[in-house]
């Protein structure tokens, strides 16, 4: 057996664990590297070149088993979701997208939160196929609050059809959730939480009041507007997983805490005004809760002060 | 003639279990990479401790995102690029509670037997 077999041998254990799970360069190389040193070591105890690399594969292990335990722990955020639950979440998405492509931006019009949000939206339907790690969490935070207030909706409006929101929904929580122990990292974690928050300062900037017709909507909770600032800040800090995104996510805790207070006075005229001021207060509140236990795990699991762009494409 | 039975290797979940500590063990000394890792936990086991050796760069880029270890590249004395891991603050730290935890539980279990 020559070196040019010998590498290509190595290449050979390469492809098949690629074929497995998408590892990155740093995953391989370091393999590679392992193999090729175990190689060289049998070699130097007098075993033929051919045994040395069939040895040396079978210590290293089975190319298929090693690649799905790095695509299991690998991930600053989080394990990668299988191809099936990916595309089964992009697939619910598409119904949320195009209500809110109807609903929100046809509404507002483009350049308004909602044409923002539509943005986001398709963004993440982006990463979700292409499976990057952080795309779960921050999926996984925006969608699991909405369930709150899409219960809360279709109890208080049934003819709003809440429930065929709320279907979806559920099934792409039920995709993103981690079931497993360890399917999210403290980073993964941080992110979902943030975005919760996030979630939460948009929900509570629904709530507007005018003063006459043709007078301005204006929010019942303005602190809100800054509270969803600093979620955004603090989402795309843990994105980067810079430390500062705790800094940004204990203001956007502390400006939801002054938004639920702002929220307080608001007094409803439906059918059961307190069920729905309790329940408005709460969801609102619990953005509040989200984005400081986001703040501590951030902050822990922060890489740098300024953070790292290398985790994004992963 | 009678075989000697040989005995068994220790079992997958003791494996798993001790993991974690000797690895922060063996990087307290100073940096080190996953197949001088792979030799030394052979050394320090008599060879006991079998470990699937592809498995071990899983469980290093584990500890690295708990911050417990860091890693960085460098040229190792093959001229080849090599990934070379070192402890943190929060690896000592947790190695130390590591330590305490399986102290407790080879005290323990050198009561038992010993009573047993």
């Amino acid at each position: 057996m020559s070196e040019k077999d010998v590498d290509e041998a190595i290449e050979h254990y390469r492809t098949q664990l690629l074929a497995e799970a998408e590892l990155g360069a740093r995953e391989l190389d370091e393999i590679e590297d392992h193999l090729r040193t175990l190689i060289e070591d049998l070699r130097a105890t007098g075993m033929p070149a051919t045994v040395a690399v069939t040895e040396a594969a079978r210590r290293v292990g089975d190319p298929r088993a090693v690649a799905r335990e790095h695509a299991r722990v690998r991930g600053a955020f989080g394990a990668k979701l299988s191809r099936l639950r990916a595309w089964s979440v992009a697939a619910l998405m598409l119904p949320m997208l195009t209500m809110l492509a109807i609903s929100g931006v046809g509404y507002e019009g483009v350049w308004s939160r909602s044409g923002l949000e539509l943005g986001f939206g398709l963004v993440l339907f982006t990463a979700l196929v292409a499976r990057l790690s952080w795309a779960r969490p921050v999926l996984l935070g925006g969608l699991a609050f909405y369930i709150a207030p899409s219960i809360l909706a279709a109890w208080m409006w049934p003819a709003y059809n809440a429930i065929w929101l709320l279907v979806p929904i559920i099934g792409a929580v039920a995709f993103l959730a981690p079931w497993r122990r360890g399917e999210l990292t403290a980073a993964g974690a941080a992110l979902a939480l943030q975005v919760w928050a996030y979630a939460a300062a948009s929900y509570a900037l629904n709530y507007q009041y005018t003063s006459g017709e043709g007078s301005p909507y204006v929010p019942v909770a303005p602190t809100a507007q800054v509270a969803l600032v600093a979620a955004v800040v603090a989402t795309i800090g843990g994105l980067l997983r810079a430390r500062w995104s705790a800094i940004a996510a204990l203001g956007s805790s502390l400006t939801l805490a002054l938004a639920v207070i702002e929220l307080s006075s608001l007094r409803f005229v439906f059918s059961d005004p307190e069920v729905m001021r309790a329940s408005l207060l709460t969801i609102v509140a619990s953005g509040a809760i989200t984005s400081a236990l986001a703040s501590i795990l951030a902050w822990r699991s922060a890489r740098s002060l300024l953070g790292t762009l290398r985790e994004i494409a992963r | 003639m009678r075989l000697r039975k040989e005995p068994a290797r220790i079992g997958k979940d003791l494996v798993a279990a001790s993991a974690t500590p000797l690895l922060l063990a063996i990087l307290q000394k100073g940096p080190s990479y996953g197949y001088a890792i792979i030799q030394e936990v052979r050394e320090l086991s008599g060879g006991e401790l079998a470990w699937s050796e592809g498995m071990l760069y899983p469980v290093l880029h584990r500890l690295e995102d708990q911050g417990l270890i860091e890693s960085y590249e460098d040229i190792g004395e093959t001229n080849r690029k090599r990934r070379y891991y070192r402890l943190r603050p929060d690896g000592r730290r947790a190695l130390a509670e590591e330590r305490r935890q399986w102290d407790v539980v080879h005290a323990a279990l050198t009561k038992a037997w010993r009573t047993a």
